[in-house]
């Protein structure tokens, strides 16, 4: 295949932890970008690896409500679902926020002819 | 096509100002997300999973080359350097800034265009035959009431807060609906009475999404200058009786469905008849000015070229022959031809182009068709007048640029709507799955026997890919998490107007690519000549050879 | 909250009353309900007398009964439920209401231009918004291509 397409993002056994992992995200106002929200910091990063991860949905909640007060700098904060790799990175359990995190699975931009 | 004069110029000015100032409030923190959302929504300003996207508004999707050419600015200046073509015939931009959208705005208005109601639940760009004004089998041209009605319907102060969304297309091709008006909220037909008289057919309550519906006549025979004033009654209808209590119950569809199409119609004419005799019937004079913009080009007088156009297509050179073929159709003018640019190519999403191919779009279309060219609803480009004498030289440099694929109206000619590659909507992707079937039909010849047959993809249920229309359907769907796709057949978006069957269980992101193909084979096995084409032989054979060659016998 | 008048912002002299409540001195505005039930005794007090109807009120139904009002004040319980753009049309253009016609509810400075084409000449601002930024959405659009009830001429009677 002449361009990217992983055919498998491998689908982690759904919500099957008891407690299991989240982060809060939102779109940035100014471009739209997905961030990922700093607790401590309260602020926002692009980077999925520099979010508070949290344990249990309303956990989770509480931290939404934090990010909330952040409502100029971005867009509807919500709760996702992660799964720790090692090192203990969060990465995005839903195609969709694997996609959301990494970009489009497709290519962007032909490139011009040489000429 | 149709000129602004100062009080269209002003109209879009004045919404370029007001965006930016919408745009201030929403930066400055003095309104939120929830508040800002319907006012970005009716300006075609989406949230999209990476970005915004805005999506541009190209009515009927006519375009000059200036324009083109400022699109082209627009994608390299404020985006990533490309543009894609939409099933409404618009272009969207998949990652301007906020504040980049506000310059966007300014520019497009430089060049008479603007973002008006591409989204949002109002009414949105009127849709028609990218053919028009050139077809032979059309009764007039249809775009002059397209511009009537997008005219009427822009910041309508009554409808810019509907229940949901509203869709119109126009068409006047009594036997080859390309306009789709049978699955629109109100599709609009050019007819002539027995009288000889010509008018309009109203149909209303067509629409795809999750519960497809086939459009139903309103009303048979609708004299022209009552036009307005009739689609401004059936606004109201909808306006007040529509649901809004669920969104997915609250498209004009399911209140012609519930009320049955002769209450809905009554409702209609009993409103129409209070306001069908004032201020909106439409003079001659407004008729014939907006007419005027749509005269037919200083065409050259040319022998007739029909037996030319055929030997071309037979021409030694296959690679021009099969585009000949495949890709131009006769024009009602002498010696003219129109020709279909396939956006569709196996090294980049379907209906992309770079800001450099939109310039040398812009450029060929100065050269060779009077400078102005059309975007198809099935996310293609279109030169309406070429003269036939130089399509060899058009399709050289079509080629040098990635635009000389002769696939159009085949397997590869896809719709694809933007999946879950880009939608915030999305249950799967359909670029992908778009690419890897146009990589598998690569061989021109195969491609060529199977004929014509359309393939339409859409990410979710809400069918922005039209996949309920296509002859061949796919329908993303996630299956505990995984994405799986729905397959359909049958599928028919115009004249003879169909809705897809599902074939049976989904098929994964591996299977599906071949499942297609083995459709097709059993097509090649099944049908009674190369002239049945892959939708008439499934009407005749039915589902089942295809079920069974899916999924053999149990 | 403001209460914005033929392009001004003015001092409110109307009060809503809820049912059951009683009626004070003055200019008030009832419910539909209410209307239906004490007009008569309401139409007899020194006041002006206005009525509040919903959304989801029909004008073709009401329009009898409400056009000789000094008010009728029509709600907007989200700002995306566009009915009643639509009542208000036809309370101005088909019963010829020619009392106060008041936006009311989570009404918000960008569907102003578009109610005051629709016929509202007041409104009641949302609690906490700016009152006099709003003002300028009345100045935003100098050019109109539909008619409307403020001119019942669409563009191509003007041009
Ligand atoms: S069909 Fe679904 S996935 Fe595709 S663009 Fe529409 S909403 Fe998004």
């Amino acid at each position: 295949m002449p361009w990217h397409y992983p055919s498998a993002y491998p689908t982690l056994p759904a919500m099957a932890k008891k407690t299991p992992y989240l982060v809060v995200t939102a779109s940035r106002t100014d471009d739209g970008a997905p961030v990922y929200f700093r607790a401590q910091s309260k602020d926002w990063s692009e980077q999925i690896a520099e979010a508070s991860v949290v344990q249990g949905e309303s956990v989770a909640d509480e931290l939404v409500a934090v990010a909330r007060a952040q409502e100029r700098a971005v867009c509807d904060p919500y709760p996702m679902y992660v799964d720790r790799a090692e090192g203990g990175a969060a990465v995005p359990v839903s195609a969709r926020e694997r996609i959301r995190s990494e970009g489009p699975t497709t290519p962007l931009r032909r490139p011009d002819p040489q000429s | 096509m149709y000129q602004y004069d100062q009080y269209d110029q002003r109209i879009v000015e004045e919404r370029s100002r007001q965006f930016r100032g919408q745009v201030q409030r929403r930066l400055s923190g003095e309104i939120l997300e929830d508040e800002f959302k319907p006012l970005r929504l009716q300006n075609g300003l989406y949230m999209q999973l990476h970005a915004y996207m805005l999506r541009v508004a190209v009515p009927y999707g006519l375009l000059s080359s200036t324009q083109m050419r400022k699109l082209a600015h627009i994608a390299r200046t404020y985006d990533k350097g490309y543009g894609h073509l939409t099933t409404r015939q618009n272009m969207q931009f998949n990652w301007p800034t906020l504040e980049g959208v506000a310059n966007i705005l300014d520019e497009l208005a430089s060049v008479q265009m603007h973002a008006v109601q591409t989204s949002g639940n109002c009414i949105r760009n009127t849709t028609s035959d990218q053919f028009a004004g050139v077809t032979r089998d059309e009764l007039e041209d249809p775009r002059p009431y397209a511009e009537i009605i997008r005219q009427w319907s822009t910041f309508h102060p009554e409808f810019a807060f509907l229940p949901r969304k509203f869709k119109i297309a126009v068409n006047a091709t009594p036997d080859d609906d390309r306009a789709a008006v049978y699955f629109h909220d109100i599709g609009v037909k050019l007819v002539e009475n027995g009288a000889g008289e010509r008018g309009f057919e109203v149909l209303a309550g067509g629409g795809l999404g999750r519960t497809p519906h086939i459009g139903q006549t309103v009303r048979k025979f609708l004299p022209k200058e009552h036009l307005l004033s009739y689609l401004e009654s059936i606004l109201r209808v909808y306006n007040q009786f529509g649901r809004r209590d669920n969104k997915f119950k609250a498209r004009i569809k399911i209140l012609v469905n519930a009320l049955g199409i002769e209450e809905f119609s009554r409702r209609v004419e009993e409103e129409w008849e209070q306001i069908k005799d004032g201020d909106m019937l439409l003079p001659e004079e407004e008729i014939e000015r907006v007419k005027k913009h749509f005269a037919p080009h200083a065409y050259e007088t040319l022998p007739d070229s029909d037996s030319e156009l055929a030997a071309l297509a037979l021409d030694k050179d296959r690679a021009f022959g099969n585009w000949v073929k495949n890709n131009v159709r006769p024009h009602k003018v002498p010696g003219y031809a129109s020709v279909t640019i396939s956006v569709k190519d196996k090294e980049i999403p379907p209906g992309d182009l770079s800001d450099y191919q939109m310039d040398q779009v812009a450029d060929l279309a100065d050269r060779y068709s009077f400078g102005e060219m059309r975007i198809t609803h099935t996310q293609n480009l279109v030169l309406a007048d070429v003269k036939v004498s130089q399509l060899r030289e058009l399709h050289e440099k079509l080629v040098a640029v990635n635009l000389g694929n002769a696939n159009a109206n085949h397997i590869a000619d896809m719709i694809t709507c933007p999946g879950l590659d880009f939608c915030n909507l999305a249950n799967a992707r359909s670029i992908p799955i778009g690419m890897r079937i146009i990589d598998r039909f690569d061989d021109i010849d195969y491609m060529n026997d199977i004929g014509d047959v359309n393939l339409k993809i859409s990410g979710c249920i809400n069918a922005c890919g039209h996949h309920h229309v296509g002859n061949i359907g796919i329908l993303g769907i996630d299956k505990q998490g995984v994405e799986h796709y729905q397959l359909m057949l049958g599928g028919s978006a115009g004249n003879d107007a169909s809705l897809g069957q599902i074939v049976g269980p989904a098929f994964t992101q591996d299977e599906i690519v071949g499942a297609v193909d083995t459709v097709l084979q059993r097509y090649l096995k099944e049908r009674e000549s190369a002239d049945e084409t892959f939708i008439h032989c499934y009407r005749r054979v039915g589902m089942a050879p295809f079920k069974e060659a899916l999924y053999g016998d149990n | 909250m403001a209460t914005i008048r033929d392009g001004k912002i003015v001092e409110d002299t109307w009060q809503h009353v809820a049912d059951g409540e009683a009626a004070p001195e003055g200019d008030v505005i009832v419910t539909l309900a209410r209307l239906r039930q004490e007009g008569e005794a309401l139409r007899a007090r020194a006041g002006k007398l206005g009525v509040r109807v919903g959304s989801d009120a029909i004008a073709d139904e009401i329009g009898d009964e409400v056009k000789d009002l000094a008010l009728v004040a029509i709600e907007f319980p989200k700002y995306v439920d566009g009915r009643g753009y639509t009542i208000a049309r036809k309370l101005r253009d088909r019963f010829k209401f020619e009392g106060e016609l008041r936006a009311v509810g989570n009404v918000l400075r960008d569907q102003l231009f578009y109610m005051h084409r629709c016929g509202f000449d007041a409104y009641e601002l949302q609690e906490g918004k700016d009152a006099e930024g709003a003002l300028e959405a009345f100045q935003e659009f100098s050019v109109t291509y539909q008619g409307g009830s403020d001119d019942p001429r669409p563009l191509y009677r003007r041009r």
